[in-house]
């Protein structure tokens, strides 16, 4: 099992990153499971083709003792879908959401009944709190990529979060698999992100074009590995999988395909 | 405030020992040095409520004495900095780094924590995510499965206890015609939280040695780190506790070990106990050694004599025993298997219901849900701690006084059950 966490500055698109990582991993014939991190509850939309799903914390604030089947729900290719939920907004405390959540789904046994192949954790932008930093843990995952474009405030927050994977080193936490060019057309943004790149001792594994087909399958809510499987930014999705896979093979990481 | 809110309303009885205080307990014996992640007051329900050994001998805590910055700012460096003073100045064999509520709420990462604090000061460490929102019983279970990952290896071809004249399983040896071989077991799941210090630790090694049991590890009162080594090296594990159900289950899975669950009463249960484990230390299978959990008195129970007081009006008489899961279920056993006809019901305050639990038995998750149970269980008896008297419809009951640590502390040390030595026909 290899377990993945992907982290980004707010509304960068690590969503629909994540769900078309998560699409193509499928579509190979991988049990997949994609765990949203984001108290907004919106990660796996895509994939259930817009039907939201109850998050773990709703259904444990209303059951009590859920079981796996109520926060575990199959979408597009048998994809795995979990939202960790959180507190409505201005209220409560999302980073202790997703730890409530991870617990819940420690006690389900939810990689032990389900043994998916990948674990793609989809995580709200910085590693603001010990909350969000939770994934990071080598309990949760093995390796972090950091979705970015070369807007200066996201490859701010993609330092960040790389200084976090660096500082924790020594925990043994998720080691850092490099940084995915989602890309907004600024200008000189490969070059930007590629700069990043090697400040921070680390690698571009990938870049997703700006395309509209992505615009397009949102709007009939899908992915455009589901919605548009020929068109560019659907194999830079499927290069992507094959890149993130194989540094996670050179770093000696979960073998995919391994229970 | 809600209906839910108020449902977990006690009013009649004390907070429980929490999780944080089923580690310490854990690892009294161990030379650990006890980090505990809070302001104070965590600390001090451990060390003047929870643990009766605390204020007898020697044992190194540190309370890291979180302010409401350190928490705010996360200023976890300035803990492993005290606590890596501490580890120089009393050289521990083990630390142990725990959490408190204000830390769990913050995600305060106790297991990073401590694998730095081994990179640091070179001595094996140990994080627990200890929230003190659970029971002890899971600080029991997160410690016994702690220790068993983090300083026990498989043995290599771990020879099974055989039977003289047959072969051993394993490396296909004879085993001699005498001696008898003598199955080494390890007892899992003894605390003062559950057994208090009046010695039953004592009695149940003294009991398996005179079974003609060999004793490993006595988990975890009597025990060393050497011991927790050795762990692997039995033959079977005794479980007396449900804190150390899972660390049971565990070990079967790391290094095949086989478990019986059942606490050795005085009498018929003892016996059955003693057979179980033999039989399980040759079979390799694990045993539950508890019987009577049917929801109906059993009456004429296979093996019974029925000599308590057993006839014609006791068997409408009906029992509730509020305690330990294994040893609750334990006793009902043993009653059963000394004869009393009547209905048992076991009920938990700690833990969910485990898989020996009969259809009546119930997980009580809130002091309502006792009250409920009391008032409409038209129990003739309530074996269990003094304080239950106090829940609304106990009186109508004839209250058995057992004390449960975890639940009154040291008040009633005097009304701990020693197991092995009380003739338990006698309780009803």
């Amino acid at each position: 099992m290899l377990r993945i966490a992907i982290y980004g500055k707010g509304g960068i698109g690590k969503s629909t990153t994540v769900s078309n990582l998560s699409a193509a991993l499928a579509q190979r014939g991988l049990t997949i499971m994609q765990i949203g991190c984001d108290p907004k509850a919106d990660s796996t939309l895509l994939l259930m083709h817009g039907q939201r799903i109850d998050s773990v914390l709703d259904t444990m604030r209303a059951h009590g003792d859920p079981a796996l089947d109520d926060v575990v729900h199959k979408g597009h290719a048998g994809v795995l879908c979990v939202e960790a939920g959180g507190p409505t907004p201005g209220t409560g405390c999302a980073g202790r959401g997703i730890i409530t959540a991870f617990e819940q789904l420690d006690e389900l046994n939810a990689y032990g009944v389900y043994r998916p192949d990948v674990v793609l954790y989809d995580v709200l932008g910085d590693v603001v709190c010990g909350g969000f930093s939770l994934p990071l843990r080598g309990e949760h995952s093995d390796i972090v990529f950091v979705v970015t474009s070369g807007e200066m405030m996201a490859m701010y927050a993609a330092s960040n979060i790389a200084s976090a994977v660096e500082r924790f080193k020594t925990r043994d936490y998720a080691q850092f698999g490099g940084l995915i060019l989602n890309k907004r057309n600024v200008e000189n943004e490969d070059e930007f992100v590629e700069q990043l790149a090697r400040e921070l001792n680390t690698e571009v594994v990938g870049t997703i074009p700006r395309s509209s087909d992505i615009h397009e399958c949102e709007q009939r809510q899908c992915t455009v590995i589901e919605g548009a499987p020929d068109s560019t930014v659907a194999h830079a999705y499927e290069t992507l999988v094959d890149a993130m896979l194989a540094k996670a093979a050179a770093l000696g990481l979960g073998e995919v395909g391994s229970r | 405030m809600g209906g839910v809110a108020l449902s977990r309303l006690s009013l009649f009885l004390p907070s429980f020992a929490a999780d944080y205080s089923g580690v310490c307990s854990c690892l009294f014996d161990l030379d650990f040095l006890v980090v505990m992640n809070d302001a104070a007051c965590c600390t001090r329900n451990y060390v003047d409520y929870d643990e009766p050994r605390w204020s007898r001998e020697k044992v190194t805590t540190l309370c890291s004495q979180l302010r409401t910055l350190d928490v705010v700012m996360g200023d976890e460096a300035g803990t492993i900095a005290k606590i890596v003073d501490a580890a120089r100045s009393t050289s521990p064999r083990g630390i142990a780094v725990l959490g408190s509520p204000v830390p769990a709420i913050t995600g305060m990462d106790t297991s990073g924590m401590a694998k730095e604090v081994e990179v640091l000061t070179g001595i094996p460490s140990i994080g627990f995510a200890t929230t003190g929102f659970a029971t002890y019983e899971q600080g029991i279970d997160r410690a016994c499965r702690g220790l068993l990952k983090k300083f026990c290896s498989s043995p290599a071809n771990r020879p099974r206890a055989c039977r003289p004249g047959e072969p051993c399983e394993g490396d296909g040896r004879e085993q001699p015609a005498s001696p008898a071989p003598r199955p080494r077991v390890n007892v899992l799941g003894i605390t003062p939280l559950d057994f208090g210090t009046v010695g039953t630790e004592h009695d149940l090694t003294s009991w398996l040695q005179n079974e003609g049991f060999e004793v490993g590890a006595c988990w975890c009162m009597g025990f060393s780190l050497e011991d927790v080594r050795q762990t692997p090296k039995a033959d079977v594990n005794l479980v007396v506790s449900a804190g150390a159900l899972k660390a049971a289950t565990t070990a079967e899975a790391l290094f095949g070990t086989p478990f019986v669950v059942g606490l050795p009463c005085a009498g018929k249960q003892a016996a059955y106990v003693a057979a179980s484990l033999r039989q399980a230390a040759t079979s390799g299978s694990s045993a539950y050694a508890l019987v009577g959990s049917e929801s109906e008195g059993a009456g004429g129970n296979a093996g019974t004599d029925g000599n308590v007081g057993a006839g014609p009006q006791r068997a409408n008489e009906s029992a509730l025993i509020v305690g330990d899961w294994v040893c609750a279920s334990s006793l009902r056993s043993a009653l059963r298997l000394e004869g009393w006809p009547g209905k048992i019901t076991v009920a938990s305050l700690f833990g969910k219901r485990p898989v020996f639990a009969g259809a009546e038995d119930a997980a009580i998750a809130c002091e309502r849900q006792l009250v409920d149970l009391v008032r409409n269980g038209n129990f003739s008896s309530i074996i269990g701690d003094p304080l239950l008297g106090r829940i609304p419809g106990a009186r109508a009951s004839r209250h058995v006084r057992l004390a449960h640590p975890a639940l009154s502390s040291n008040l009633f040390e005097a009304e701990m059950l020693r197991y092995l030595t009380t003739d338990v026909s006698k309780l009803l």
